[in-house]
C-alpha cells in the first residue's frame, strides 16, 4: 500500500536576490525515488535541507510523515575521531535501537569496510567515508532518504553498490529523493527539474 | 541507557582530544598561579580578593572551553544528523553539557579551594569557595551553552561568544564572589546562596529543553 512519506507545499526560497524555487510541490511516497536536478546553485542541496528541517522557506510549508529522516548532506555525519563502530553504534543510540552486531557485519562487509571497523573516521579515504555513511543510513532503518549527491567520491563499485542499496530500499517501502548535477543511474526516479528562474 | 551510552561517547571523544581538553585546565592555573604570586601580599592579608580571581578566572576558562561545545558537531555534520533525531536530541544536548562540566566544571571546583590552601587560605573559606564553584559551574555551563548553540551555525564563536556570554554571567559570578566574601566577614549569605541556586535551577531546567531547537535553528544560517 502506498503512504506518503513527506510533502513539499508550495514553498518559495530566495536566499539573496536569486530566486531558488517558488511554488514547488513536491510529494513523496512509499517506494518512489525522486532526482532532483540541476545545474550547481540552482537550489537542490538547499530543497534536501529544507526537506530535512535543517532549513526554514521563505513561504509555503513541509509535511513529514515519517520521523527521523536519514539525511546525507555533503558532510558525511561522522565523528572524525570516533572509530566506524564507534560511529554506527551512535546512529543505533540515535534512532533508539538496539546496536545489532550482527546485521552491522553484514553491512560492513557489503560495503568493503570489515577490515576498517576498528579504523579512525580521519584515517579513511574520502570515498570509504561515504560508503560508511550509507552504513549509517542503513543502521538506522529511516524510511525516508535525503541524498545530497551521494555518488560523489565513490569508484564505480562503490556507485553500483549504492545504486543496488537505494532500488532495495525503495523496493521495500522506503523511499529517496536525491540531489545529482549529473544523470542518475537510476531507471525508476522520477525527475524534478530545478531550473535557475 | 541512551543517556548513558551517549555520555561514554562524549567523553571518549574528550579523550581522544588529547592535551585539547585540558588547554582550558591549565589556562586557569596559570591565571589563578599568576595573580596568586604577583598579589601574595595582598591574597595573605585578605582571602576575598583570592576568591575574585577564582571566580572570574573560571568564567574565562569556561568560555575558553564552551567554544568548541558544539564546533566539532557542527564541522563534521554530526549535529546536523542529531537535530533530525528528536527524540534523542535532548539527551544529545544534556550529555553533551554533563560532559561539559565533567572535565571543565568538577576540576576547576576542585583546583579552586586547593590553590585558596595553597594560598593561605582558611579550610572553611576554602570549603565554601568550593561551595560556590559546585553551584556557579553548572549554571555557567548552561548560560553559556545556550549563546555557543546560536552561534554554532556563524561560525564565528571566539570574538562574538565572549561578549555576548559576559553580560550573562554576571548575575551568577556576583552572587558566587557575595557568598565566599560574606562568609570570610562572617556575616549572613543566605540569600545570595538561594539566588546562586535559584539561577542553577532556572537554567539546568529550562536551557537543556531550549537547546534541542536552538541547535535546529542554527543550523539555518
Amino acid at each position: 500500500m502506498s503512504s506518503t512519506h513527506l510533502t513539499v507545499n508550495n514553498i518559495h526560497c530566495q536566499p539573496g536576490s536569486q530566486e531558488l524555487f517558488n511554488g514547488l510541490n513536491i510529494s513523496v511516497s512509499t517506494g518512489e525515488i525522486i532526482e532532483l536536478r540541476g545545474p550547481n546553485g540552482c537550489g537542490k542541496s538547499t530543497l534536501l535541507r529544507i526537506m530535512a528541517g535543517l532549513q526554514q522557506p521563505d513561504s509555503g510549508s513541509i509535511t513529514r510523515y515519517v520521523d527521523p529522516i536519514g539525511y546525507l548532506g555533503h558532510k558525511f555525519g561522522l565523528a572524525s575521531i570516533l572509530t566506524v563502530q564507534e560511529n554506527l553504534r551512535w546512529t543505533s543510540v540515535l534512532t533508539g535501537a538496539k546496536f545489532d552486531t550482527v546485521r552491522a557485519q553484514e553491512f560492513l562487509e557489503k560495503f568493503e569496510l570489515r577490515t576498517a571497523v576498528n579504523k579512525l573516521i580521519q584515517e579513511l579515504s574520502t570515498g570509504q567515508k561515504r560508503r560508511c555513511s550509507f552504513v549509517c543510513l542503513l543502521i538506522g532503518k529511516y524510511e525516508l532518504w535525503l541524498l545530497d549527491e551521494p555518488f560523489a567520491s565513490l569508484d564505480s563499485k562503490g556507485e553500483e553498490l549504492v545504486r543496488e542499496l537505494i532500488q532495495e530500499h525503495c523496493g521495500n517501502g522506503g523511499s529517496a529523493v536525491i540531489a545529482s548535477h549529473a544523470a542518475l543511474p537510476l531507471a525508476q526516479a522520477m525527475q524534478v527539474d530545478l531550473g535557475i528562474s | 541507557m541512551r543517556f548513558w551510552a551517549l555520555y561514554q561517547r562524549e567523553m571518549l571523544i574528550e579523550f581522544r582530544s588529547g592535551v585539547e581538553s585540558f588547554i582550558p585546565l591549565v589556562f586557569f592555573l596559570l591565571v589563578v598561579g599568576t595573580f596568586a604570586f604577583t598579589l601574595r601580599s595582598f591574597i595573605s592579608g585578605d582571602a576575598r580578593v583570592l576568591v575574585a580571581v577564582i571566580w572570574i578566572t573560571t568564567l574565562f576558562t569556561s568560555m575558553l572551553s564552551l567554544d568548541k561545545l558544539f564546533k566539532r558537531d557542527h564541522a563534521d555534520g554530526t549535529l546536523a544528523v542529531a537535530v533530525l533525531h528528536s527524540e534523542a536530541i535532548t539527551a544529545t544536548v544534556v550529555t553533551k553539557l554533563v560532559t561539559h562540566w565533567s572535565v571543565t566544571g568538577i576540576p576547576i571546583t576542585l583546583l579552586g579551594p586547593v590553590v585558596g590552601l595553597l594560598s593561605g587560605m582558611h579550610f572553611d573559606h576554602a570549603l565554601m569557595l568550593g561551595f560556590t564553584l559546585l553551584i556557579g559551574t553548572p549554571t555557567i555551563t548552561m548560560l553559556g551553552a545556550l549563546v555557543t548553540a546560536l552561534l554554532v551555525g556563524l561560525g564565528r564563536g571566539g570574538e562574538l561568544l565572549t561578549v555576548l556570554i559576559l553580560p550573562l554571567y554576571i548575575p551568577i559570578l556576583l552572587f558566587g564572589i557575595s557568598v565566599c566574601h560574606l562568609h570570610i566577614e562572617s556575616a549572613s549569605y543566605t540569600s545570595e546562596l538561594l539566588w546562586c541556586f535559584a539561577l542553577l535551577t532556572g537554567s539546568t531546567t529550562a536551557i537543556p529543553l531550549a537547546l534541542g531547537p536552538v541547535l535546529k535553528m542554527s543550523q539555518d544560517s
